[in-house]
């Protein structure tokens, strides 16, 4: 039921927007994003209860909260700078929407550096010479 | 064996979450990355028994260097640390304030305490000033309280000040006799008793209160404090 409203609902965005474009761009361009912050904000509780169950799971393995919230952070960057490149992109900017990708790739990347740290230092401090670690 | 079990089942979790993120991710352009982060969660946890046997507290070191990263990029670092700089001067500053008040109620209660035993001449016990920062930022004189020291009237106190220390005779055994016998008897021993105890207290009553209400008249017109605030406990009451 819900996909069927939200792609009925997506049908007529589209041609509202094929219809406007030719006269007015940029309320083509606010119609779009607002279409997708509006599926965005009726989707949160569907999102709420797989992000639920994740940590459920996580609980019950035992697995480390950290790891759990780095990787949902991990996914909140990846589908934000998603969201945001395309309705740039949308709007013809082809440069600004990589510029912004980029920086999500760059904050992910950046929740890796601890990890790596510490894998390094551990395998420095098993080499018998390695360091002085 | 339990912490073999509890470990393999880690990394069962830990490969099921990074299936689950890969599946949930929008698009191909983020994949790879994601990808390299899912897939070293996995080597830690793989790894996490050895790391733990030799850099000790892993988890701890992980969380801090997490934290690290987030706050790397963005301003919240800067707002935290300006949230702990206000915080702590504020905290340095209504200690500093408190010191203040502390001070000025010690100064207080010694002019007071002086003033009322030179007006006076009664022996006071000790003084006790309550000074609080109002909300404009002054110091205002919330309570003060003088107690009287039990050593009687005024005159007498004023005289034996002036009079030399005689020396002190030791204390004589004291015997008491109680004749349990008329104890026990009717009520009028006990009534008389109490009528001699009743006439008494009614003077030394009212002669506390009228000091007292000098010596809140003396405080209240030397230092400006209102006198409602000013209480005076008697020597009297100085037990309850």
């Amino acid at each position: 039921m819900d996909i069927l409203q939200i792609v009925g609902i997506g049908l007529l965005t589209a041609v509202l927007i094929l219809v406007i474009r030719e006269q007015k761009p940029m309320f083509a361009f606010l119609l779009a994003t607002f279409f997708g912050i509006a599926i965005f904000l009726a989707l949160i509780g569907k999102i709420g209860g797989v992000v639920t169950m994740i940590e459920e799971l996580a609980d019950r393995s035992g697995i480390q909260s950290v790891y759990l919230k780095t990787m949902l952070k991990i996914i909140g960057i990846a589908y934000i700078a998603e969201f945001g490149a395309q309705i740039v992109r949308d709007a013809g900017l082809d440069s600004i929407a990589s510029k912004i990708e980029f920086a999500g790739k760059m904050l992910i990347l950046v929740m890796a550096v601890p990890i790596i740290s510490i894998i390094i230092e551990t395998v420095l401090g098993l080499l018998p010479a390695g360091g002085g670690a | 064996m339990e912490a073999l079990g509890g470990w393999l089942r880690q990394v069962v979790a830990a490969v099921l979450l990074a299936a689950l993120i890969d599946l949930l991710l929008p698009n191909r352009t983020m994949q790879r990355y994601v990808r390299l982060v899912a897939g070293l969660f996995i080597l830690l946890t793989l790894a996490a028994p050895l790391l733990t046997w030799i850099q000790g507290d892993m988890d701890a070191k992980l969380a801090a260097g997490i934290e690290w990263a987030e706050r790397e990029p963005g301003m919240e670092e800067d707002e935290g640390e300006l949230a702990w700089i206000m915080a702590e001067a504020k905290r340095i500053g209504d200690g500093r304030n408190d010191q203040a008040a502390e001070l000025a109620a010690t100064g207080l209660e010694a002019q007071i305490r002086s003033a009322v035993e030179q007006e006076e001449g009664v022996t006071v016990d000790g003084v006790d000033v309550q000074a609080a920062w109002s909300a404009d930022g002054t110091l205002e004189v919330g309570a003060v309280t003088v107690r009287l020291k039990p050593s009687g009237r005024a005159e007498r106190t004023a005289d034996a000040s002036d009079a030399p220390i005689a020396a002190v005779d030791p204390v004589e055994p004291v015997t008491v006799d109680i004749d349990v016998g008329e104890a026990r008897g009717p009520d009028g021993p006990a009534v008389r008793a109490d009528a001699e105890v009743d006439g008494e207290p009614d003077a030394v009553d009212e002669a506390a209160a009228a000091r007292a209400g000098r010596i809140a008249a003396l405080i209240a017109g030397r230092f400006g404090i209102a006198t409602a605030r000013i209480d005076v406990v008697p020597a009297g009451r100085q037990g309850g």
